[in-house]
This record gives structure tokens, C-alpha cells and sequence, in this order.
């Protein structure tokens, strides 16, 4: 009999208010790759924080390698090789590549760090996975995606005997799936144990041997990943069946009026962009990484600077109005929602009050805000947004990811939008939400906003966009009606010359 | 469309700053009084309230305009040299012959002017505030003294109203200061100002793609704070009648220990006026009750660190127990391993 490299056994966790676990037993054998599917709020990141000694589990067992844990913490369980790459990145960002991936065992000589020692070692690790990194590279300019790849990088590179990733392919794109599955499929060979959380169901079913489902806390399924079926795994997920097709049509088939007109627009990494989005409809923008689609949404939401071009915002009176800031294209009616929603779109520290009332703040058309005035307003809108909360006092940094980017859509529904610019809506967001969040942007379509939509993800493009552009470094380079747009069209669309 | 509720009220007591940073100081405040006039019943005497007041209200008054900057994300050290200069260029104004209204509204300008100087160049350039600041104190330090002559400047008897004149019995620093700290707190509050404020300190970043005008923002905090500190100085020129170009040089980080005992963090997005001011007179009863308790005055600075990092580490391992996502302090696995340990003692 083989020993097990994790054992979890009768877990179970409370937090104020929330039960977030409940008798939750898990065992994952070495040279095996175990997925845990769940919904957002279904427990898997407690489960996970847990499993690696970042909280503390109220009652429960943890056995590694068959040896009881009594005092876990994220020290003692690194110690016993159990490693995690988090959705929150562990990154020195003014350190090199090379530091970054042995961050703490960098090797000494006479005491003193040996850096061609180190770069050696690190350069090997990174071209054991076959990860092309400049290894001196300040890691600040690093995409998100070649983050992640050096993480898993650290990762691998200690004595692992079970790896934790949490969403790791949620930033990638589907060229850099490859390696990771590349990578993962090493470790397995090897007899490391990986722990895989995701809530693409195709991924899971690609790489894993077992499926453990979660659905509020509990565990609800556990087996080989040849007893279930991606339908029956979503099934058990949300205790119903999950349609995986487009969200509804636009209401009326009349396209609008153009709210928002790009012009032009160029920067060193954008070439000449020119479109509009009408009110009423939602365009996706589209294509892999390093296509500018991010950048993109940056520059039409006056975020970023342009070297040449013009994004105009439609006004009251059909006049096309030049953005010249952030700030002039928010009065203009024009909202963003960043990609990195705990970076650069929430005040995590604070309420969900304080977040949703946000939006009406900016706007300022009051000077005078009282707190009970915030608290009505945010009483409406967290339902408006579909919130679910037990109240609107909660910090916003409790909240799950896909209620974190609702409390963002809810920031404007309080002030009169007319144009709203999504960079990556459902990064970091699992199916039944992500569906809940395609909904939300339909209904503000349907409301008569012009929504912009930009994207890596080809699958979310063709459910909810009812026109979609491609690109491909920097240039569009293509334009294709929503209901068409499946994701093999659009694959094909960015690899044609 | 049914309403998302709020927080049970107990729960937004407990985790308003009013119980977690006001109230221990207030009971502190108490504890120290009571103990001290126990011991000299003079202590809570009208008197020596009043005069406790007024030691801390040119303090005070650079304390509230460094809680906007602290709230905003921001740091000024060079308030306390900049209300130096702002005493030495208002005595001088008066012993050259000008007007006594002239003087302070000139002292007044050129004061926001340098705030506006270092508010320009911290949003435009993103330049630290503290390297900054701290370049201005010197820079203060050495005007004031080239202005002055290196030697105190009389200012005869000209800014009685400004320094020591009473209202209702009252000094007018006093009021000063009381004036300054309830609108400050009811702009901080009530006004999107004061909202636009705080967004900043929390998330400049995301508070900059929502829209709102984090480099405006910033910008007024440094001429607000400035100018209070201009303001503060002259007060304390007028006190004594001279301006003294080396008066006050701990004010800046005397006043950034206010703001911190009132719930204030360096990371920005927290501290409030009412903190500060309860910060401020805590600071100044201590001191107080040092010189009625005949504690020989070296010790004055050891107590005064001493009460800083004690409130900074008991509001740490509060925060340790909330803490639920984000790095976690080393101290909170302890406390949650000796919890447990003794919650299974009991049962």
C-alpha cells in the first residue's frame, strides 16, 4: 500500500456567520493529480488555506506522508514539502527572475549569496520546464502570465512532495496551457502529488486521475476522473444542470446608437485601432496574449496614454467628445472595470458599503455624503448587482471572486453609465458565476449600455458578445458576428496570416 | 426589490475606529486624570484643563492637517520647520511696519504655496513624500534662520488675538484648534473631499481607473496641511510674542504620533480628525500629569515613545484576530495555536 502525501480527514471550519467547512476528508496519493471542483463560496480555497497551513482548521486531521501534523502553519507544512502557488501572487516585484525563483534557499558560498551560482541553478530550472524567461529580468516587467510561470517555477524547484495551484490557469491563455500541462505531467511522473483547483471542467478532465466536488463546504462527489463526466461534475457543482451556451440575445435586434468611437488609436503596442460600440450591444475585443486586448481596454478607458488617435464618448447631444483623462471619460459617463480586480479595482480593506458607493463618490455630482445615505444607497445596489452577502457591512476582501467583480458592476449602478469597459470580466471567476456575470451583462446591455468587452478568452467571447474583434499584436485584424463566433472560429481567425 | 441588510449593530461597534482606536485612549485619558488628582486635586481643575489645551493646541492644529495627508497615503515632515518659518516671516512683517492682517494672510499664502509645491511634485513626479519632506525640513529650518538672523524676532504686542486674548474665558488657540478639528472631521466625513480622501490612502490605484482625482486629492492635502501648519506657527508666535526660528522641531513626528494613536496607519486610507484630537490631548495629559506627578522632565520623551509603541503594538494584535486574507503577521498563528490550547483546557 502506498503512503498517502496528504491526508485531510474531518475538516471542518467556521468563520463569523459562515460555516465554510464542513467534515471535509481528502486524500491525495503521490504521482497522482487530484482536482477539486467547486463553486465559488464552495470552500475550495479554505480547503486549500488549510492544506498548506494558512488557517487553521477548527476541528479535523492532517496527516502527510501518514504522520500526524499537530501544529500546522504555512512554515512547518513548506518544511514537509508541501509547496502552493496562490491566485494571489508571491512576488518580489523589484527583484530578477533568478531571485525570484529561488526566493529562499539561494545558494551561498563563504556565507555570501553565489549569484552565478544561482543564476546557473536558475536558469536550469526555468529550462527544465521549458519556460523562456530572461533570468535578470526585473520581475515588475514580467506579463501576468510569465508571473505565473515563474511561480510554478519556484514551486517545482524545492523539494516538493504535493503542489497546491489555485486557479493556475485562470490568467493563462490557451498557448501557455501547454506547458503547464507539460509541466504538471513531469511532476507526476516524478511521484509528486498536485493538488488542482480549477473551474474549467475540459482542464480538470485533461490532467486529473481524481475529481474531488465540492458544494457549500461539504464534499459532495469523490472519485477516479473516469466515473464522472464534465456535465455530470457541473451537475454536482451547482445541484443543477448548468447550460454551458450563449446568454440571451440582445433584446431588441436594432443596433443603437455609437456611444464610444475609437479613432486611430496607437500606442507602442496598440497600431492604429479603430471601432465603436453602440449603445445597447456588447463587443468583445479578443486575441491571445501580447495582442494588446488589455492594453486596449487601459487606453479606451482614458487610463493609459496614446501616442496618437482618439477615443470620442458620445454625449447628450450627439456630440463626439475627445477623452482627455480617466477622470473626463468617468464624467462622460464612461466606467472601467480593471482585470486585476484587488489591485486595481477594489479597496479591499473596507466595506462592501464603502466599495459599491465608490462609483457615485467619483462622479461627485453631491458634494455632501452622510454614512447612512451610503448605506441606503448600498442596500439597494448589492442586491441590484446580485450580492450575495449576509449583510453590506462585510470587507470586501472576504468576498468570493465572482461577488467581488459584482460589488465592482454594482459601483455603477448607482451613477448614470453609459458605457462600461470590462478588461478579462471573469478572470479568477468559476463557471456558475461567470454565467451570473454574462447575465449582468446582458441586462446592463439590455438597460441601453454600450458594453466593451475585452477578453482573452475565446470561449466567453462567443457566449456573450454580439460582435467580436480579433487582433493579433497590436492590429485588429478581424471582425465576426457574436452567435459565430464558437471558439474554434475565433482560434482560427488569430493563427490565419 | 428586497434590501441587503447591514451588519447587526454590535458587530459595526465593535469594528468602528470609535471602539477599536478612540475609546481605549479616552479610557486611558480618564485612568491618568483620575489617577493624578488623586494625588493633587488641582489636576482636573478648570485651569489646568484649559492650560493642558492650550500647550497642545498649535500641536493640534499641524496634527489635523497631517490626518488628511496620513488618510490620504501621505506624509509631511517638514510641517514643524514650516510653522517655524511662518512665525519668523510673521514677526518680521510686523517689526518692519506691515499691517497685522496682511501678515498673516501672506504667511498663509506663501505656506500653501510650498504646499502646493510638494503636493505638484509628489502626484506629478511620484516622488516619496518622506524624502521629500524630509529635504523641506531642512530647507524650513534654514530660511527661517537666514530671515530671522539666526536670533528670535520680537513681534511686540500686535497678535494678542491670535495668541492669547479670551473668548468666553477661553484662549484663542484653543478655539483655534477646536474650530479647526470639528470641521476637519465633519469635511472628512460628510464631503466627497473627505470620501475622495480616504479611496486614495486605501487603493490610489483603483481609486485613480474608478475615476476619482487622485492627484487633485493629494495635492489639496499638502496645501491644506501646509497651510494649517503655517496657521499653527503663527499661533505660537503670537503666544510668545516672538517668532523662533527654532521653535517646535519635534512638532512633525510629535503630530504624526497623534494621528497613529488615533487609528491613523502610514499605509494610508485610515485615521480621523476626532482620533487625532484625542491622540493629541492624551499626548498632552501624559505630559501633564509627568510634571504633576514631579517625574523629573528627561523622562518626558521616553514616556511619550513609550505610550506610541505601546498603543501601535496593542492595535497590531487586535488587527492580528481580524485578519483574514493577505500576509499573515507572524504573532497570529500564536495566538490562534494558545487560543485553541486553552478553549481545550477548558472543555
Amino acid at each position: 500500500m502506498t503512503i498517502d502525501a496528504l491526508e485531510l480527514r474531518g475538516i471542518s471550519k467556521s468563520f463569523p456567520g459562515v460555516h465554510a467547512l464542513a467534515d471535509v476528508s481528502l486524500v491525495v496519493r503521490p504521482g497522482t493529480v487530484h482536482a477539486i471542483c467547486g463553486e465559488n463560496g464552495a470552500g475550495k480555497s479554505t480547503l486549500i488555506k488549510i492544506a498548506t497551513g494558512a488557517q487553521n482548521a477548527d476541528s479535523g486531521v492532517i496527516r502527510i506522508d501518514g504522520q500526524e501534523i499537530d501544529h500546522p502553519s504555512r512554515r512547518v507544512m513548506q518544511k514537509l514539502g508541501i509547496r502552493a502557488i496562490f491566485q494571489e501572487r508571491q512576488i518580489a516585484l523589484d527583484l530578477s527572475v533568478a531571485e525570484n525563483v529561488l526566493l529562499d534557499c539561494l545558494p551561498k558560498r563563504f556565507g555570501r549569496v553565489d549569484w552565478r551560482a544561482a543564476k546557473t541553478l536558475a536558469s536550469e530550472r526555468l529550462q527544465a520546464l521549458e519556460i523562456d524567461l530572461d533570468i535578470d529580468a526585473p520581475v515588475r516587467t514580467l506579463s501576468v502570465a510569465q508571473l505565473q510561470m515563474m511561480e510554478i517555477a519556484r514551486a517545482v524547484s524545492f523539494e516538493a512532495r504535493l503542489i497546491v495551484m489555485d486557479e493556475p490557469t485562470a490568467s493563462l491563455s490557451r498557448h501557455e496551457l501547454e506547458p503547464l500541462f507539460r509541466v504538471i505531467e513531469r511532476l507526476r511522473r516524478e511521484g509528486v502529488a498536485v493538488l488542482f483547483i480549477s473551474h474549467h471542467l475540459e482542464e480538470v478532465f485533461e490532467i486529473a486521475d481524481e475529481i474531488t466536488v465540492m458544494r457549500d463546504g461539504s464534499v459532495v462527489a469523490q472519485g477516479l476522473t473516469a466515473e464522472f463526466t464534465p456535465a455530470s461534475v457541473a451537475e454536482l457543482m451547482f445541484g443543477r444542470i448548468i447550460d454551458s451556451s450563449r446568454v440571451n440575445d440582445r433584446a431588441d435586434d436594432q443596433a443603437g446608437k455609437p456611444m464610444l468611437v475609437l479613432k486611430g488609436v496607437s500606442t507602442e503596442r496598440l497600431n492604429n485601432v479603430s471601432f465603436s460600440v453602440a449603445s445597447g450591444e456588447i463587443l468583445a475585443v479578443t486575441g491571445g496574449i501580447g495582442a494588446g486586448v488589455s492594453e486596449l481596454a487601459r487606453v479606451a478607458a482614458g487610463a493609459s496614454l496614446k501616442t496618437s488617435g482618439e477615443v470620442f464618448v458620445v454625449d447628450e447631444s450627439r456630440k463626439m467628445q475627445g477623452i482627455r483623462s480617466r477622470r473626463h471619460a468617468l464624467r462622460l459617463g464612461l466606467a472601467f472595470l480593471p482585470a486585476d480586480r484587488k489591485r486595481q479595482g477594489l479597496l479591499l480593506e473596507r466595506t462592501l458599503v464603502d466599495n459599491v458607493v465608490l462609483g457615485q463618490q467619483a462622479v461627485g455630482l453631491h458634494p455632501i455624503f452622510t454614512p447612512s445615505s451610503a448605506a441606503k444607497l448600498a442596500k439597494s445596489l448589492v442586491p441590484a448587482a446580485n450580492i450575495k452577502t449576509a449583510n453590506i457591512d462585510v470587507v470586501v476582501g472576504t468576498l468570493s471572486g465572482g461577488n467581488q467583480q459584482k460589488a465592482m458592476i454594482g459601483r455603477w449602478m448607482g451613477v448614470k453609465t453609459k458605457i462600461m469597459i470590462f478588461d478579462e470580466p471573469t478572470a479568477g471567476i468559476d463557471i456558475a458565476s461567470k454565467f451570473e456575470i454574462y447575465n449582468e451583462l446582458r441586462r446592463l446591455a439590455n438597460s441601453g449600455v454600450a458594453v466593451l468587452v475585452c477578453s482573452t478568452d475565446f470561449q466567453e467571447v462567443g457566449q456573450v458578445a454580439d460582435r467580436v474583434l480579433v487582433m493579433r499584436s497590436g492590429n485588429v485584424i478581424g471582425e465576426i458576428d457574436g452567435p459565430s463566433a464558437t471558439e474554434r472560429r475565433l482560434l482560427e481567425m488569430e493563427m490565419s496570416k | 426589490m428586497t434590501e441587503t441588510p447591514r451588519a447587526p449593530m454590535k458587530q459595526r461597534l465593535l469594528r468602528s475606529d470609535a471602539v477599536r482606536f478612540m475609546a481605549p485612549l479616552v479610557v486611558a485619558i480618564l485612568a491618568i486624570s483620575l489617577y493624578t488628582n488623586g494625588k493633587n486635586d488641582n489636576f482636573l481643575g478648570g485651569d489646568n484643563l484649559k492650560n493642558i489645551l492650550l500647550q497642545v493646541s498649535v500641536l493640534g492644529i499641524i496634527a489635523i492637517g497631517q490626518t488628511l495627508l496620513i488618510a490620504a497615503g501621505q506624509l509631511d515632515l517638514s510641517v514643524a520647520t514650516l510653522a517655524a518659518l511662518a512665525g519668523v516671516i510673521g514677526a518680521t512683517r510686523i517689526k518692519d511696519g506691515g499691517s497685522e492682517l496682511w501678515a498673516v494672510i501672506l504667511v498663509l499664502l506663501v505656506c500653501a504655496l510650498f504646499g502646493l509645491i510638494w503636493g505638484l511634485l509628489v502626484a506629478g513626479l511620484r516622488i516619496p513624500p518622506f524624502i521629500l519632506t524630509l529635504g523641506g525640513t531642512s530647507l524650513f529650518a534654514s530660511i527661517a534662520l537666514r530671515i530671522s538672523k539666526s536670533s528670535p524676532v520680537p513681534a511686540r504686542e500686535r497678535f494678542e488675538w491670535l495668541g492669547r486674548a479670551k473668548l468666553l474665558g477661553i484662549q484663542t488657540p484653543i478655539w483655534f484648534f477646536l474650530i479647526i478639528v470639528v470641521v476637519a472631521a465633519l469635511v472628512m466625513r460628510y464631503t466627497r473631499f473627505g470620501r475622495h480622501v480616504y479611496a486614495t490612502g486605501s487603493n490610489e490605484e483603483a481609486s485613480y481607473l474608478t475615476g476619482i482625482p487622485t492627484a487633485r486629492t493629494k495635492v489639496l492635502c499638502f496645501v491644506i496641511s501646509s497651510t494649517l501648519a503655517g496657521f499653527a506657527g503663527l499661533v505660537a508666535m503670537a503666544r510668545i510674542s516672538t517668532g523662533d526660528p527654532r521653535n517646535g522641531s519635534q512638532l512633525a513626528l510629535q503630530a504624526i504620533a497623534a494621528v497613529v494613536l488615533g487609528g491613523g496607519t502610514l499605509a494610508g486610507g485610515r485615521g480621523s480628525p476626532i482620533g487625532t484630537f484625542i491622540g493629541v490631548v492624551l499626548l498632552a495629559v501624559v505630559q501633564s500629569a509627568l510634571t504633576f506627578n514631579n517625574v523629573q522632565t528627561f523622562w518626558n520623551d521616553a514616556v511619550f515613545g513609550g505610550v506610541l509603541i505601546f498603543a501601535v503594538v496593542v492595535t497590531a494584535i487586535g488587527d492580528l484576530r481580524r485578519r483574514r486574507f493577505g500576509a499573515r503577521p507572524l504573532l497570529a498563528s500564536l495566538i490562534q495555536r494558545t487560543s485553541k490550547a486553552s478553549a481545550e483546557v477548558k472543555t
